[in-house]
């Protein structure tokens, strides 16, 4: 079977893994667990796919005019294009799976008809996404079914880029590369500083055009009714992004075409021009193939930032035993030195999570007088809580691979189930309360409140850190896109998220309930209004507590029952 | 009853285990006595590492009863493993700690307090010197057999169990793998020893278990396998004893299938 490519064997090859892709769900679907968990993944996909569809257009929302939907077009386009050649710059030449590469590249075909092969593989991977993308970004455009169209090209395009500029790369040599990936990581920090600035003027409700340096540069960008997108630099960046934009915010068929025209012909000459480009990227390949092939593999062991790499140059790094000498202080070690040789990775995801947060926060609560004073610092410490601890993963989803080994450790389960979470604890309360005193300090000062609710995050945290790592004990899943059993998987994942919900639901009232109880307790006795509060937040803090001591046991339990035998996806 | 002291390094009563449908272990029963070694041999999915992986308190125990060193692996877990050490067949050191990090990490772990002198003797034995700086991530799959190997052999446990300990190694690293087997048991450990590789079980064990889809179907010492389990032929190898046992080897006309003894 050819499928409009040179190699034949490569189109039979394709169709094999298709057919053998769809082979190995059928098989999973054929215990009673697999069939079930099908149904709620599958469930899960439809309802998700149907809300894009139907039920998100039924709400009201006025579509975005022209203008403003190809700004916003450009700016999400141009954040993928950056995302996509960030990836090309780590991971230059042609990237094939460890299985298919030494096959491949030792059998009679040529390089471009593998280049063809690999495109046509990463277009159909995309395929999901695009269709997923399409139909969340073509809500509120101005011709939806027209945007859905435009938008699954250009997500067919985005894996062509990404591979004509890892193929060009490879031809360059390494110090160019190294050159551009320094330019890189130069405009991120600078990005981040920009950041980091709006949400400091946010925050403490200061006039953009007050901020030093930036602040004339960002202002109109703020004035009252104007569009964020609109600013020159942005529109002067994302211009080369203009034809997709037209043709996604295209209202009528006329006005879409000849967009979708070119936009076609640019897919089809990238295409072409990887398969010709006279570059010899296999050596390049080779490497990248490994670095891949290792990366899937942290990833399958947990994902977040404790997957990223542990920096060579840490492994001289000394790291100070946090939590004395004995076995449960060597198993958080162990645990403080992942997360310091993978400090850099932790570093960026915090200050990007908090950043975004804080600004989250402070625009949803614009304009609120009084609300801000307990509810700002309360919803960063909660949405700090939540994805710092998604993000950094620095412990039990991390050890999915070694848990035989955990299992062999001798020491009580519930001691290890708390030294493995321990150090992240400490880490993510660090991090969330610092930002809930910053945030405080710069928009209301350091009030009573601000510095309840940041006594309160480390027992907050460690109720979530403790449910979601018992949640992930009892009920383990791996994801990694792409991977085999993806349906059972999403199915699992639904399970674990409506149990973790229902947990943090009953350990969240018991707080919420000592925050009450205990207020209500202090004012019927007489007390002032601040020592009530101050009562409050201690009940809040003894129940959660209360409630981490619990998780501890039921971790332990969780950890002793677990059955390294199990398939876990 | 023993004292835990002087009890036998390993007991195991009735082992039985199943997977969903599958049954992988049935009525094992065996121990292991001080500084013996066993080598327990089977055919793929006979039941070795699951047997190696329950005794090692890895896998729950669903039927009988494990005891190390005295203590039952399922009532007194702590003291049942600080009692053991195991190397996996398929290591996985910690990404982000270096070799020398991971002795100095078990040490803690088994309060193991002059530790220093015996890790840079394993360091030394496991040809690991060079890579005591480098960190577990970046090991190659013989370097990372040869860490897990230094790990189990720091706390000096009394039962060491060892699930193919020597794939992946160099020839250079299988003859001192072999050797550091041998002293540990002459120092006094227990030893349990899987493998495939049936010349270091005949090389190395006093006594060999045979599992056969999850059942013991022979154990003894190799003289007594032969004449069980292949009468005819004295002298000959494990391998043909093994391939006797487990009926991977087609029987004589008329000769009877091998039973537990």
């Amino acid at each position: 079977m050819n499928l409009g490519f040179g190699s034949p064997a490569l189109g039979l090859l394709l169709a094999l893994k298709l057919r053998g892709a769809l082979r190995r769900q059928w098989r999973r679907m054929r215990t009673p667990k697999g069939f079930v968990l099908t149904l709620i993944g599958t469930a899960a996909f439809v309802i998700w796919i149907g809300y894009l569809s139907f039920w998100s257009h039924a709400r009201a929302e006025p579509p975005l005019t022209p203008m403003a939907a190809e700004l916003r077009t450009r700016a999400f386009a141009g954040m993928l294009v950056v995302f996509s050649l960030s990836n090309a710059l780590s991971n230059r030449g042609l990237f094939l799976p460890k299985a298919e590469i030494e096959r491949l590249f030792s059998a009679p075909v040529s390089r471009a008809d593998l280049v063809r092969y690999r495109l046509l593989s990463n277009g159909l991977r995309s395929l999901l996404g695009g269709l997923v993308l399409g139909l969340y970004g073509a809500r509120r455009m101005p011709g939806p079914v027209w945007a859905f169209l435009g938008i699954l090209l250009a997500m067919q395009t985005l894996p062509v880029v990404n591979q004509f500029v890892a193929i060009v790369l490879a031809g360059l040599g390494p110090k160019t590369a190294q050159r551009l990936k320094r330019a890189g990581s130069f405009l991120l920090t600078a990005f981040l500083l920009l950041l980091a600035a709006v949400a400091y003027a946010l925050v403490s409700r200061r006039p953009m055009a007050e901020l030093p340096l930036v602040g004339a540069w960002l202002a109109p960008s703020f004035a009252p009714d104007a569009d964020p997108f609109a600013h020159p630099l942005l529109e002067l960046v994302t211009w080369p992004l203009a034809p997709w934009a037209r043709m996604i915010r295209a209202e009528t068929l006329g006005a879409f075409l000849p967009w979708f025209l070119g936009c076609l012909a640019v897919h089809v000459l990238l295409v072409e021009l990887c398969a010709r480009v006279p570059i010899d990227f296999r050596e390049l390949s080779l490497a990248t193939s490994v670095r891949a092939a290792a990366r899937v593999a942290r990833l399958r062991r947990g994902g977040g930032v404790a997957a990223t790499r542990a920096s060579t140059s840490a492994a001289l790094w000394r790291i100070p035993w946090f939590f004395g000498r004995g076995p449960l202080g060597a198993i958080a070690w162990r645990k403080s030195a992942g997360m310091a040789r993978k400090a850099k990775g932790a570093f960026w995801v915090a200050l990007v999570a908090l950043l975004f947060i804080t600004i989250l926060v402070s625009v949803m609560l614009d304009g609120a007088e009084e609300g801000p004073a307990l509810l700002a610092p309360a919803l960063i410490g909660v949405l700090g809580t939540v994805y710092l601890c998604s993000g950094l993963r620095f412990d039990f989803r991390e050890e999915l691979e070694r848990m035989d080994v955990i299992r062999s450790w001798p020491l009580a389960p519930a001691r290890v189930f708390l030294a493995t979470i321990l150090p992240e604890v400490v880490l993510v309360a660090v991090l969330v309360a610092g930002t809930v005193l910053l945030a405080g300090a710069l928009s209301q000062g350091l009030t009573t409140q601000v510095v309840l609710v940041a006594l309160c995050v480390p027992f907050a945290v460690f109720t979530w850190v403790g449910l979601d790592n018992l949640v992930f004990l009892v009920a383990p899943v791996r994801f990694v896109p792409g991977q085999d059993g993806f349906v059972q998987n999403a199915g699992r994942r639904m399970i674990q998220m409506a149990l973790l919900t229902a947990l943090a639901v009953v350990f969240g009232s018991a707080g919420g309930a000592g925050f009450v109880g205990a207020g209500w307790v202090a004012g019927a006795l007489g007390a002032p209004e601040s020592v009530a509060l101050v009562a409050s937040f201690i009940g809040l803090a003894l129940l959660l507590g209360a409630g981490d001591a619990l998780l501890v046991r039921l971790g332990g339990f969780a950890l002793r029952r677990f059955d390294v035998a199990r398939d876990r996806g | 009853m023993y004292s835990a002291a002087d009890a036998p390094p390993l007991v195991v009563e009735d082992l039985g285990r199943s997977y969903d449908q599958t049954r992988a272990l049935t009525g094992l029963s065996f121990a292991v006595r001080a500084g013996e070694i066993v080598g327990l041999v089977g055919l793929n999915g006979a039941g070795k590492t699951t047997a190696l992986r329950s005794i090692a308190g890895i896998l729950p125990i669903q039927e009988g009863r494990v005891l190390v060193c005295g203590h039952d692996v399922t009532r007194d877990e702590v003291a049942a493993k600080r009692g053991l050490a195991w190397v996996p067949d398929d290591p996985q050191p910690f990404d982000s700690l270096t070799v020398e990090e991971h002795l100095e990490f078990t040490a803690a772990l088994y309060g193991m307090r002059d530790w220093r002198a015996r890790a840079e003797e394993l360091l030394v034995r496991f040809e690991l010197v060079e890579k005591r700086k480098a960190l577990g991530g970046e090991l190659s799959r013989g370097m990372r057999q040869k860490l897990a190997c230094a790990q189990a052999w720091l706390p000096s446990p009394r039962l060491m169990l060892l699930d193919e300990p020597l794939s992946g190694l160099d020839p250079r690293g299988i003859r001192s793998a072999r050797e550091a087997i041998r002293t540990l048991a002459e120092g006094g450990t227990a030893v349990l020893l899987s493998s495939h590789q049936l010349e270091l079980i005949e090389a190395l064990a006093e006594r060999i278990l045979i599992l056969d889809r999850g059942k013991r179907v022979f154990l003894g010492t190799l003289d007594e396998a032969r004449a069980t389990l292949s009468p005819s032929s004295a002298g000959t190898s494990l391998e043909q004893v093994f391939l006797a046992a487990t009926g991977a080897l087609e029987p004589e006309a008329g000769g009877p299938r091998p039973s537990e003894p």
